[in-house]
């Protein structure tokens, strides 16, 4: 039986999008869903639609800019890239984030009697 | 800062939903195209690659709905909707809503008749100066209202003889209603007017001023003193159309001329139109 994928917990499915724009550049809704199931290695448990009200969260904070353009196979789509505010604010959430698992890490890794590794 | 300003665009937003709607409808159908092309570039059959487009997906419904969660104000939709959906419910069922307002109004209509009562009896103070302060004596002898609770002179100047928990101890005649002592005459048409005869201190302890004039004068309220009347603000308005010589001149009230003396504020103390007067305390006549 293969490995049950991954919940995401409340918040970081924003980060996830703020840095993928801001590794990426301008992506569509749907390449941003693709590149985050991609880097996860399909590890995350995404219903792909649910990144559409992350990203008007986003848009609505002034992190990302929106505009409808033109794919590269010709189809109409909106493209999404980060603003100055948003890599700030990805500076600081990332650094939450690490700090955060650290400290988990660790704390995880405490030897016990049971559940030790 | 961005609490804010997310909160404007929601707000925004809010009174946007159809443009926004479309918008958001054109992506998602943007992003199902791109997914079905990627299904078919896989070798996947047509059907094939748009039902795994919808299942990666993850159910168009809800996320239209997480969308215009995250973009608007969701509570005040709901409300909206609750409110729409009340008024559909009453207008169906006429009798009853009639009802309901109807009770709405007699509990309304109740409640603002109780409360007009108790603001001008217990709420709203008196209007006299620190109203906190004052103290109305009353015996406790019962029969015939507020008649039977009356002192005599004897027993209000052993009051104000022995008095050490109040600032001062007052009292007026309580029998003015019907008394004839407030006749004028030699004025115009001959008239009845309503007024109450005071003991000295008595405008002094309620902190009333005159607004022209003066008040009573110790002489003015000693047995067989010299006559004396205050008038009431609005009385002076209507009668002597506010001209303020009237202070100083004679009134013949009862056929007997006393000299008006002062004007008192507006407000008034009591009815309005009541002149202000005092001769002193009568001391027998005091009982009922």
């Amino acid at each position: 039986m293969p490995e049950k994928k991954l919940d995401l917990l409340q918040g970081t499915l924003d980060l996830m999008v703020l840095q993928t724009l801001a590794a990426m550049g301008s992506l569509h809704g749907y390449g941003i869903a693709r590149r985050i199931e991609q880097a996860s290695g399909d590890a995350v448990l995404l219903n792909q639609g649910t990144i559409y009200a992350s990203l008007v969260r986003l848009q609505q904070r002034g992190w990302i800019s929106a505009e409808w353009g033109t794919s590269d196979n010709n189809r109409k789509a909106k493209f999404y890239s980060i603003t100055k505010r948003g890599r700030q604010q990805l500076a600081k959430d990332a650094a939450y984030w690490q700090r955060l698992s650290g400290v988990m890490g660790r704390v995880l890794a405490m030897p016990g009697e049971g559940g030790g590794r | 800062m961005d609490a804010l300003r997310q909160a404007l665009a929601r707000l925004r937003a809010f009174f946007r939903k159809a443009p926004l709607d479309r918008d958001m409808e054109a992506e998602m159908a943007s992003h199902l195209a791109f997914a079905i092309e990627e299904n078919l570039q896989r070798g996947l059959s047509p059907q094939e690659a748009g039902r795994q487009a919808l299942v990666r997906f993850g159910g168009v419904a809800q996320s239209k709905e997480k969308h215009r969660e995250a973009r608007g104000l969701p509570a005040l939709d709901v409300l909206i909707q609750d409110l729409r959906y009340t008024f559909r419910t009453l207008r169906r069922d006429r009798g009853f809503a009639s009802v309901a307002v109807l009770i709405l109004a007699l509990g309304i209509g109740a409640n603002i008749a109780v409360f007009s009562v108790v603001n001008t009896i217990l709420l709203r103070p008196l209007p006299f100066r620190d109203p906190q302060r004052l103290v109305w004596m009353a015996s406790e002898r019962g029969v015939g209202g507020l008649s039977a609770v009356t002192y005599t002179v004897a027993a209000y100047e052993e009051f104000q003889r022995h008095n050490r928990s109040f600032q001062d101890v007052t009292g007026y005649d309580p029998f003015f209603g019907d008394s004839d002592f407030t006749k004028l005459t030699g004025r115009g048409e001959p008239q009845e007017l309503s007024g109450v005869r005071v003991a000295e201190n008595f405008l002094p302890t309620l902190g009333v001023q005159p607004a022209l004039g003066r008040l009573f004068t110790p002489e003015e309220c000693r047995k067989g003193g010299r006559l004396a009347v205050l008038l009431g603000h609005s009385f002076w308005q209507r009668q002597f159309a506010a001209d303020p010589a009237i202070v100083g001149q004679a009134l013949v009230l009862n056929n007997r001329p006393f000299t008006v003396v002062g004007v008192l504020r507006h407000p008034s103390i009591s009815a309005p139109s009541s002149p202000w007067s005092e001769d002193g305390y009568r001391r027998p006549g005091y009982h009922g």
